[in-house]
C-alpha cells in the first residue's frame, strides 16, 4: 500500500528538471527576449529608412523619426504633461468600462449558464450588440448621454463586453459530464456547482476574456473620445487635434502611448491569469 | 435465461454470508431504454450482497456503465426496479475526475465537502484516506503533478473518506497500466478487507474481474443481459501469486468461454 516507488521517481524527476533549468537560463532568456527584439530592430530600421531615405526633408513631417517624436512629444515639457493627462483620463475609462463590462458580462454568462431558455433568449442580443457598428453608435450615445465622462465608459463597454460574455459562458460549459455527475451524487444544488466547480474550471477561460476585452476597451477609450470631440481631453481627442494641425511628432507620440497603454493592460492580465489558474492548467505550464 | 454456475462454496465466507443477509443492491428485471431508442440493459436481475464484492464483465457498449448509472440514481429504468439499501454510496469513474484547481487533500476532501461534514471531521477524515491509499506526503500536490496511479488513487481516497456502505466501479484502473492495475488491485482488495463494504465493479478485464471479486457476473452484447453467474472459490485476503496459479486460470477460462460463446 505505498506509492514511495512513484514518490521516489517524482522528486528525481523534479530534481532533473531543476539542474537543467539553472544551467540553461541565459540561453533561455536570450531565446524568449531575442525575437521580439530582432523585430523591434528591424522595425526602427523600416522607419529610419523610410524618414530619411524615401521621404525628402519637405516630406519628412509625414513621417517624422523617432527622434524627433521622442523629443516633440515626450521631451518637451508642455506637451508631456499634456500627453500625460491624457493618457490618465483614457486610462481612466478603459479601466471603469473594463470593470462594469466584467461585472455585467459575468453576470449575464452565469445567468445564460443556469437555463437554456435564458440563455436562447439572451445570446443572439449579445452577438447583436457585437456587431453593431461603433461608428454609428457614438455619436448616438453622446445626444443621449452627454459627452462627458459617463458617456465614454458606456463606448468602453459596449466594445469590450461581448468577449467577457461569450468566453465566461464557454467557461462555464467546460467541466465535463463525470465532474458534474460527481456533484449530481452527493445532492449538491446550482449555487454549490457554480461556485465549487463550474466558476472554478472557467477561470482559463474567463481571464482569456478578461485579456482581450481589456485591449478592447483600450481602443473604446480612445475611439469615443475621438469621436466626441469635446469635455476633457483624452487620447482620442489629442490624436483628432494633432491630426487637424498636422503635429505629427505628437500625433506618434499619442499613438505610442495609446499603444503602450494596450499592451500594458494586456500583459497585466496575462500576468494575473498565471497567477490564478497557472498552479493548475495545463495550456500555461507546458511540459518541460 | 441466467445460469448459475454452482452455489456459494463453502470457501469464500462472504460469499455464504450473502446467501442470508439482506442485498445492499438489487436489480429487479431491469431495463433501460434511452430517449433516441437504443436498448442499453434489458431483464437484468441481479443482487450485490453486504460485503460482498461482485464484478460485472461484458464486451464495451452492453450496459456495463448503465447498470452502475441506474444503482446511483443519476438515470432513471424504463423497466424494473433498483433497490439500494446501503446507507452512503460511493462511486468511482472511469477518470480520476479530480478537480485541477485544488489539491489532493482537497480533491479528496470535496464530497464530504458537498455532504457539509464539519471541517475539522472531514480534515481528519481526509488524511486518513490519503494514508489509506498511499499517498501522504502528497496532500499539497496538484493533480497534474501525479501520474495515472496516483491520481486514481486520490480518486478512491476521495470516496473512502464518505465511508461508503456500497462501492460502485466504473471500470477505474482501465487507462492505468497492467503493473499498476495489479498493484491497485491488491490494495483495493486490502480496503475491502478492512472495510468491508459491498462493491459492484465494471471491468473489461476477465482477470482482473476474477481476482477481486466474491462472483463474476458476464453480460451480453448490447442490449446487455446476465449471462452468467461464477462464485469465485478463492478466500480472502487473496496473494498476489494467486494470479498465476492453475485454479485461477481454471476459473478465468470458464468466465472467459462464457463471455465469449454465450451459447456454449
Amino acid at each position: 500500500m505505498t506509492a514511495s516507488g512513484e514518490a521516489v521517481d517524482r522528486v528525481r524527476a523534479t530534481t532533473a528538471i531543476g539542474t537543467r533549468q539553472v544551467r540553461g537560463r541565459g540561453g533561455r532568456w536570450l531565446g524568449y527576449w531575442g525575437p521580439p527584439a530582432v523585430v523591434f530592430v528591424l522595425f526602427l530600421g523600416a522607419w529610419y529608412l523610410f524618414s530619411y531615405v524615401v521621404l525628402d526633408a519637405d516630406r519628412r513631417f509625414l513621417l517624422p523619426p523617432p527622434q524627433a517624436v521622442i523629443k516633440v512629444a515626450f521631451l518637451d515639457p508642455d506637451n508631456r504633461s499634456q500627453l500625460l493627462s491624457a493618457l490618465g483620463l483614457s486610462t481612466s475609462v478603459a479601466l471603469a468600462g473594463l470593470v462594469v463590462s466584467i461585472v455585467i458580462g459575468m453576470a449575464t454568462a452565469i445567468l445564460m449558464s443556469q437555463a437554456r431558455w435564458i440563455e436562447r433568449s439572451v445570446y443572439p442580443y449579445a452577438v447583436i450588440l457585437q456587431c453593431i457598428p461603433t461608428l454609428a453608435l457614438v455619436p448616438l450615445i453622446g445626444f443621449w448621454f452627454e459627452f462627458g465622462y459617463s458617456s465614454r465608459v458606456i463606448v468602453c463597454i459596449l466594445i469590450s463586453l461581448f468577449p467577457i460574455i461569450s468566453s465566461t459562458f464557454f467557461g462555464l460549459q467546460s467541466a465535463d459530464q463525470e465532474q458534474h455527475d460527481l456533484f449530481t451524487l452527493r445532492g449538491a444544488g446550482r449555487v454549490t456547482r457554480l461556485r465549487k466547480l463550474q466558476l472554478p474550471a472557467a477561470m482559463p477561460a474567463v481571464f482569456t476574456g478578461f485579456q482581450v476585452s481589456a485591449t478592447l476597451a483600450v481602443v473604446g477609450a480612445i475611439v469615443g473620445d475621438f469621436f466626441f470631440k469635446q469635455g476633457d481631453a483624452g487620447i482620442g481627442i489629442l490624436i483628432d487635434l494633432y491630426r487637424a494641425r498636422l503635429q505629427t511628432e505628437q500625433l506618434f507620440g499619442a499613438v505610442i502611448l495609446a499603444c503602450l497603454l494596450g499592451v500594458v493592460v494586456f500583459w497585466f492580465f496575462g500576468f494575473l491569469t498565471r497567477r490564478v489558474v497557472g498552479g493548475w492548467y495545463a495550456a500555461y505550464n507546458p511540459p518541460s | 435465461m441466467t445460469e448459475r454456475h454452482g452455489e456459494p462454496g463453502p470457501t469464500g465466507d462472504t460469499a455464504a454470508q450473502s446467501a442470508t443477509a439482506p442485498a445492499a443492491l438489487r436489480f429487479s428485471h431491469v431495463g433501460k431504454r434511452f430517449p433516441d431508442g437504443t436498448v442499453a440493459v434489458t431483464d437484468v436481475n441481479l443482487e450485490v450482497g453486504n460485503g460482498e464484492f461482485v464484478s460485472v464483465v461484458g464486451p464495451s457498449g452492453c450496459g456495463k456503465s448503465t447498470l452502475l448509472r441506474l444503482a446511483a440514481a443519476l438515470t432513471r429504468v424504463t423497466e424494473g426496479s433498483v433497490e439500494v439499501r446501503a446507507g452512503t454510496l460511493g462511486y468511482v469513474f472511469q477518470d480520476p475526475t479530480l478537480l485541477p484547481w485544488r489539491s489532493v487533500r482537497k480533491n479528496v476532501e470535496l464530497l464530504a465537502e458537498l455532504e457539509r461534514m464539519p471541517k475539522a471531521e472531514r480534515r481528519q477524515r481526509a488524511v486518513e484516506a490519503i494514508k489509506l491509499v498511499g499517498l501522504s506526503g502528497f496532500e499539497r500536490h496538484r493533480p497534474r503533478a501525479l501520474s495515472g496511479g496516483m491520481r486514481m488513487r486520490v480518486s478512491l481516497a476521495r470516496s473512502l473518506v464518505l465511508r461508503p456502505d456500497l462501492f460502485l466501479f466504473d471500470e477505474p484502473f482501465g487507462a492505468v497500466d497492467e503493473i499498476t492495475r495489479e498493484r491497485l488491485n491488491d490494495e483495493l482488495l486490502q480496503l475491502f478487507l478492512a472495510r468491508r463494504f459491498a462493491a459492484l465493479f465494471v471491468t473489461h478485464s476477465v482477470s482482473e474481474a476474477v481476482f477481486l471479486a466474491t462472483r463474476v457476473i458476464v453480460m451480453s452484447p448490447r442490449p446487455g443481459r446476465v449471462l452468467g453467474d461464477f462464485p469465485i472459490p478463492f478466500d480472502y485476503p487473496r496473494q498476489p501469486q494467486l494470479r498465476f496459479s492453475d485454479d485461477f486460470a481454471h476459473v478465468a477460462a470458464r468466465v472467459s468461454r462464457c463471455l465469449r460463446d454465450p451459447e456454449v
